[in-house]
């Protein structure tokens, strides 16, 4: 066995490097305490019990990143946890990773303003996860090893094809990060008096730590208890909302209509996108989005075989659709109780304090009083740092596991330096995620999720869908009909008005539609197909035999990768 | 390591010439799509009476009430969900996982002989 113990000899450095941070982070923390009460006297008072939580789950994690950190020998620990994680335990960080600060603030805060069109990304949310466990999962576990590129790449030419879904992984991963950058940093701005940029830097920092440190590991961890405490305060919170409301739904909707601008209209279509193909773009961007998700599809690999992987998804599926049923009841609750009370709204501007994606921040005041407003507070900045570290992670892996051990060392890397690069490629990624949260402080979080999804709907999936059910699919097929998705993806994302008429302040679209996924994903799959078709190379029979091969493994786990027998 | 993927190869071509194989595989395919199908069917008819047709969700449930026909009939769409990805946990448990493992031992029986289980 190649992979065993390369890091024994790093130990020593790890752990002392470890312990620096540690006490950088908490002399950090400590000393800025006072600047809060400092900047508490302006709009956002200090949450002391706010700040207490988040300090506690900050150093339960460190102190499960520690313990991560002496299991993580491998790549395989630090990809892939040792492949030892269960199927309930898995469920349960798939579902803490879908169930993002974009999911808590953003939908709720969709709800708020849009009412029943908030719905739509609910829908779009769950309905996903049916098409992950019916096509996906557990062929994705019998096929791959660390990367949902490995599956990909199993039967085409590796080098291209390996270059192309890691460009995928890192564009999702980088715009996924923007989104929860920009939730943590609005979040501390009003709960905590802190710069904006201070909480981005704090999660930025915290993220790299747990990651390089612990790997997947101290990242699955640190999902499963986050996943527990936001599960439970979603579920306190909504059971507070309907006592107010003698658990009538009847009563929780008439308010709601009562006290919205938008009326009765608030519990129908048409909140938020009111032209047809906007709606169906987003729905599709929702739905294939998932199943194409770098981060998530990274998690089947952490359990032992394929049955694991089923169970997996029938837990994430139940935690997920039982969160958005609570973010339904969450978002209509605080149009109840914030929408009506002038305290949670700016006096000069007469918007909500703090933006739209306040709003469930703001109904856990109203309903349930400080002390859970703190709790609430912790825990969205909890899930974001543990969303960002299995985002950093996937983007980590794809630079190092996709790129340079396979493409650049043709797998024949040295574990010291695998594990090293992809330490590198943490800290990298984790300083531009913080640069580009500083730069996008203006965007809708939920939004920018949106885009994330786009990509991964129309590069991401279509490829690896293909290439595990379709014979005919070829590298050049893929590799440009890929290349064909992401280039239209972003050239529609830049051309669209989120970019070319917010950011870059032209008039108006070149491309009228925020939402490309329909279009992009639409012509990733023709091209791949067309190509593909066109493609008479030498490679068809080879492909073909290659084809049959990878079917008896997708089905039986024959040659699958197993768990770690250190 | 060349030997064990020779092992493999060989595994593999055993069990890509059982006929059981592909039947399960079939089998297999039918289920999987048809619970896709009625998944993608439901989701995109809600999402396009929500494009083409909303009128038809913001309808009253019942005579007295503001509940629109819409809240019921996306919530119902997150139920099928769960309820589909049950089934077919359900289905694998009980057929498809027995049936591999008999393919996979038949073929292990015929690569190596009987006394030489891997």
């Amino acid at each position: 066995m190649p992979n065993r113990d390369p890091l024994v000899a790093m130990k020593p450095t790890n752990y002392s490097l470890f312990d620096l941070h540690m006490k950088v982070l908490f002399v950090g923390l400590i000393g800025a305490m006072p600047s809060f009460a400092w900047a508490g006297d302006s709009a956002a008072p200090i949450n002391v019990t706010a700040i207490s939580m988040f300090l506690g789950f900050v150093v339960i994690t460190l102190g499960i990143t520690y313990w991560a950190a002496r299991r993580t020998k491998t790549s395989q620990d630090f990809y892939a946890a040792g492949r030892s994680v269960t199927g309930f335990q898995n469920g349960l960080a798939i579902a803490g990773d879908f169930m993002s600060a974009a999911s808590l603030l953003g939908v709720s805060g969709l709800i708020f303003v849009g009412g029943f069109d908030g719905l739509i990304y609910v829908i779009g949310g769950i309905a996903s996860w049916p098409i992950v466990m019916f096509l996906l999962a557990e062929r994705l576990r019998n096929l791959g090893k660390y990367t949902f590129t490995d599956a990909v790449a199993i039967r085409l030419d590796a080098n291209p094809v390996r270059l192309l879904s890691a460009s995928g992984t890192l564009v999702a991963v980088v715009l996924y990060l923007i989104a929860q950058m920009v939730g943590a940093g609005k979040l501390v701005e009003l709960l905590f008096g802190l710069p904006y940029e201070g909480a981005v830097v704090t999660v930025g920092v915290l993220m790299i730590i747990y990651v390089t440190f612990g790997g997947m590991i101290a990242t699955t961890w640190v999902q499963i208890i986050k996943a527990t405490l936001l599960l439970f305060g979603a579920t306190v919170l909504a059971i507070m909302v309907m006592v107010h409301l003698d658990f009538s739904l009847e009563s929780l909707f008439r308010q709601a209509s009562e006290l919205h601008t938008n009326g009765i209209a608030v519990l129908a279509p048409g909140g938020l996108v009111s032209d047809p193909i906007s709606v169906i773009s987003l729905a599709t961007a929702l739905v294939f989005g998932t199943a194409g998700l770098p981060h998530i599809l990274m998690r089947f690999f952490t359990v032992p075989d394929a049955r694991q992987a089923r169970r997996s998804v029938l837990y994430a599926t139940g935690f997920i659709g039982y969160f958005y049923i609570l973010v339904f009841i969450l978002g209509f609750g605080s149009i109840v109780f914030v929408a009506g009370d002038p305290n949670f709204f700016d006096d000069v501007t007469g918007k909500l304090i703090g933006g739209s994606n306040m709003a469930a921040i703001h109904l856990s005041k109203a309903a349930a009083g400080d002390v859970f407003l703190g709790f609430i507070s912790a825990v969205a900045f909890a899930t974001i740092l543990a969303v960002v570290s299995g985002l950093t992670l996937s983007g980590a892996s794809a630079v190092s596991h996709d790129i340079y051990v396979n493409v650049l060392c043709k797998g024949q890397a040295n574990e010291t330096d695998v594990v090293r690069l992809s330490r590198i490629a943490t800290v990298v990624l984790g300083v531009l995620a913080m640069s580009l949260g500083v730069a996008f402080e203006e965007q809708n979080v939920a939004f920018m999720v949106v885009l994330a999804f786009s990509v991964a709907a129309s590069v991401n999936f279509p490829i690896l869908f293909l290439s595990m059910y379709w014979r005919g699919l070829t590298t050049f097929g893929a590799v440009a009909g890929g290349t064909i998705g992401l280039l239209t993806t972003v050239g529609l994302i830049v051309l669209g008005p989120t970019i070319w008429v917010d950011t870059l302040g032209n008039a108006a679209p070149i491309f009228p539609y925020k939402y490309p996924a329909l279009f992009s994903m639409t012509a990733s799959i023709f091209s791949i197909i067309v190509l593909s078709l066109l493609d008479n190379g030498t490679g068809a029979a080879k492909s073909a035999k290659a084809f049959d091969d990878q079917l008896v493994r997708a089905h039986t786990g024959i040659g699958a990768e197993g768990a770690a027998t250190h | 390591m060349v030997d064990e993927q020779n092992h493999l190869a060989l595994l593999s071509d055993h069990i890509n010439s059982n006929r059981a194989f592909h039947a399960l595989r079939k089998r297999r395919s039918r289920f999987s799509w048809t619970l896709t199908g009625i998944l993608l069917a439901s989701y995109y008819a809600f999402i396009m009476i929500v494009a083409y047709k909303p009128e038809l969700l913001a309808a009253p449930l019942y005579r007295g009430t503001v509940i629109t026909v819409g809240i019921p009939l996306g919530l119902s769409v997150i139920l099928l969900a769960l309820v589909l990805t049950g089934i077919y946990v359900v289905r694998a448990n009980n057929d498809f996982d027995p049936a591999t493992r008999a393919i996979v031992e038949a073929a292990k029986r015929a690569a190596c002989g009987p006394d030489h289980e891997s």
